[in-house]
């Protein structure tokens, strides 16, 4: 290939385009300057920049460029601002004490823009049937098959006001949580086995968080059946009402999400033919991730049975999630890197992150975004023309 | 022509799709109400203002329970769940859940009243991290166990447990004094206690067992 302007990566030693980032291996070219072992390193993994939304830290605790990472820049400011007003309208609904209403809403607020996100960012290919059956539906299926199955067993296995049951507390922050993240783990994989084609490791993410989240929007509501069929208007301190809302419209479902779709990652990493440059290390290897999963499911419940309160429930809940969101995040960020691979036609496309015509190579040189990163919508290329130099926003 | 048509036809093959998906699952939750997999539970019913029938006993044997300062005597289907010299804690299964009533007996000194012992144990059990959202729905009239007179006290609150269902609770606290002795009762039920469940009424269910303790 023939550019403009080209240069030599610092770090791979391949001629490419110029730019800040390498656009084979992603590695960051201003980085590379101070001619350190440990600098060249950092270039290469480039923990500073995430790989699917090179403007933020690896570690930056983002919900939506890491559940959403195949938005373009644009997209990605509608999902938050989207996010926070249905969110804020649920936490004002249940303040207001309307509960059954606020629960209701509040279990469907995820699963809702996720299924949005499937739509734009064009995740199931040219299957949506299939796909959005194997994980929302199945999903969805399987918890509330669940959780009704089991409801009048636990209840018979409650004992109100005779303290801690080791029985109890085992079944239900143990037993459950690793049962419904087997259940969980059901509809993608059998995409797995079924759906060679979805080898990226976005998939493996996008597959397993569509599932938890099917899932977490049925067992809340199974479980809140008897608020559900209540009154409309409950009487009581707001944070009586407005606590358990966020962790039905945000925690529970991220956190299931997050398990399954860290699970699934893993998973899909080790399925894309593309060969790793680098050790993918053990973050990537399904044993480990399996008992992360395992202990991001049982850690909350367990921890909020032992130091119980709303306030305390809502802090385990937070903690898990984000500490399963940033290994989310370094395992995307691994697979985006190591495994970066061109999209495939050959041609030119806009890149969807910084706006510049960029080859059909694995990262942007302009701003080092993965291009596997990219939504399959916004992949097609740039109509055949004369060349044009590259534009700015 | 053909081929708009041809599209078209394939649109309403998918939209009929979609629709008898959505049916379908309309259809597994409407089976799943009607074969009672989740409860509902029975409306409140009107008070009972005059010429009440007498309370329906629940059938069953009946067993009594010493320690040592009170006896009681309860019917099948509660059981005893723990009992130490000073208490007893019966627990009987419903639809909703487990309904527990806890009968305990201390030594109390000179001048303590029922309403001090009942604003103790109250103050004991409401525990805001179990429950949240605890209305208090006033006072029992009439409380009294094993017919000393006494106080009692009505709640109600929820217990939102992290992963398992959400269970609405209801605790009516009751306490006596004689002499230097305190009984206190505490019931705690997922039922309203005037809701009619299809095997237990809890209301009535704490009146037989507060009206058979004897105090020893």
């Amino acid at each position: 290939m023939e550019w403009e302007e080209s240069m030599r990566c610092q770090s791979c030693g391949r001629e490419g385009p110029a730019g800040d980032y390498c656009a084979y291996c992603g590695a960051h070219q201003v980085r590379h300057t101070a001619n350190t072992a440990n600098s060249a390193r950092r270039a290469e993994k480039r923990p500073h920049f995430f790989a699917a939304n090179p403007f933020e830290h690896l570690y930056h605790p983002s919900i939506v460029s890491t559940f959403f990472p195949h938005l373009s820049r644009q997209r990605t400011h509608q999902m938050r601002w989207l996010l926070f007003i249905l969110a804020l309208a649920v936490l004002l609904i249940s303040a207001g004490r309307f509960v059954p209403l606020a629960i209701l809403l509040a279990a469907l607020l995820m699963p809702v823009l996720y299924l949005f996100y499937f739509f734009d960012a064009q995740i199931y290919g040219n299957e949506p049937l299939r796909i959005l059956g194997a994980t929302f539906l199945l999903g969805a299926l399987l918890g509330g098959g669940m959780s009704v199955a089991l409801y009048r067993f636990l209840l018979s296995q409650y004992h109100p006001g005779a303290g801690l049951n080791p029985t109890y507390l085992l079944l239900t922050s143990v037993a459950l949580p690793l049962l419904a993240q087997v259940l969980m783990l059901v509809g993608p994989l059998i995409l797995y086995l079924t759906r060679p084609r979805f080898d990226e490791v976005l998939d493996g993410l996008a597959f397993g968080a569509a599932s938890g989240l099917g899932f977490a929007a049925t067992q809340s509501i199974a479980y809140a059946w008897l608020l559900i069929i209540g009154p409309f208007q409950r009487t009581g301190p707001i944070s009586t009402w407005a606590l358990p809302t966020v962790r039905i419209a945000l925690l529970t479902p991220l956190l299931d999400a997050a398990t399954t779709g860290l699970i699934c990652a893993a998973l899909w990493l080790r399925r894309d033919p593309q060969p790793a440059t680098r050790r993918l290390g053990a973050l990537a290897s399904w044993p480990v991730v399996l008992l992360l999963g395992a202990l991001g499911q049982i850690a909350p419940p367990l921890l909020s049975s032992l130091l119980p309160g709303l306030v305390m429930q809502i802090i385990w809940y937070a903690l898990t999630l984000l500490v399963l969101m940033l290994l989310l995040r370094r395992v995307l960020h691994i697979g985006l890197i190591e495994k970066a691979r061109p999209l495939g036609h050959g041609q030119t496309l806009i890149c969807p992150q910084c706006h510049h015509e960029v080859s059909d190579l694995p990262f942007c040189p302009n701003c080092g975004l993965a291009l596997l990163s990219i939504s399959r919508r916004m992949r097609r290329p740039l109509p055949a023309q004369p060349a044009q130099e590259t534009t700015h926003e | 022509m053909n081929s708009t048509i041809h599209q078209r036809s394939i649109r309403e093959m998918k939209l009929w799709r979609v629709l008898l998906a959505a049916l379908f699952v309309a259809l597994c939750l409407g089976a799943c109400d009607a074969a009672g997999a989740l409860p509902v539970p029975a409306a409140t019913p009107t008070p009972c203002h005059g010429n009440c029938p007498p309370p329906a006993r629940a059938a069953g044997a009946a067993h009594t329970v010493r320690t040592s300062r009170f006896s009681l005597l309860y019917f099948d289907p509660w059981s005893v769940q723990q009992k130490n010299s000073d208490g007893v804690t019966l627990a009987a299964g419903t639809r909703f859940g487990n309904i527990t009533i806890i009968v305990n007996s201390m030594d109390v000194a000179a001048g303590t009243t029922s309403a001090d012992l009942l604003a103790q144990v109250a103050q004991q059990t409401l525990d805001p991290n179990q429950y949240e959202g605890i209305q208090d729905n006033g006072p029992i009239r009439g409380a009294e166990i094993g017919y000393v007179d006494g106080a009692g006290e009505s709640y109600q609150a929820q217990s939102l447990q992290a992963n398992a269902p959400d269970v609405p609770v209801y605790i009516q606290f009751m306490a006596s004094v004689r002499g230097s002795t305190g009984i206190t009762f505490v019931a705690i039920s997922p039922l309203d206690p005037n809701s009619p469940d299809t095997s237990i009424v809890p209301d009535e269910e704490y009146d037989h067992i507060v009206n058979s303790v004897q105090w020893l």
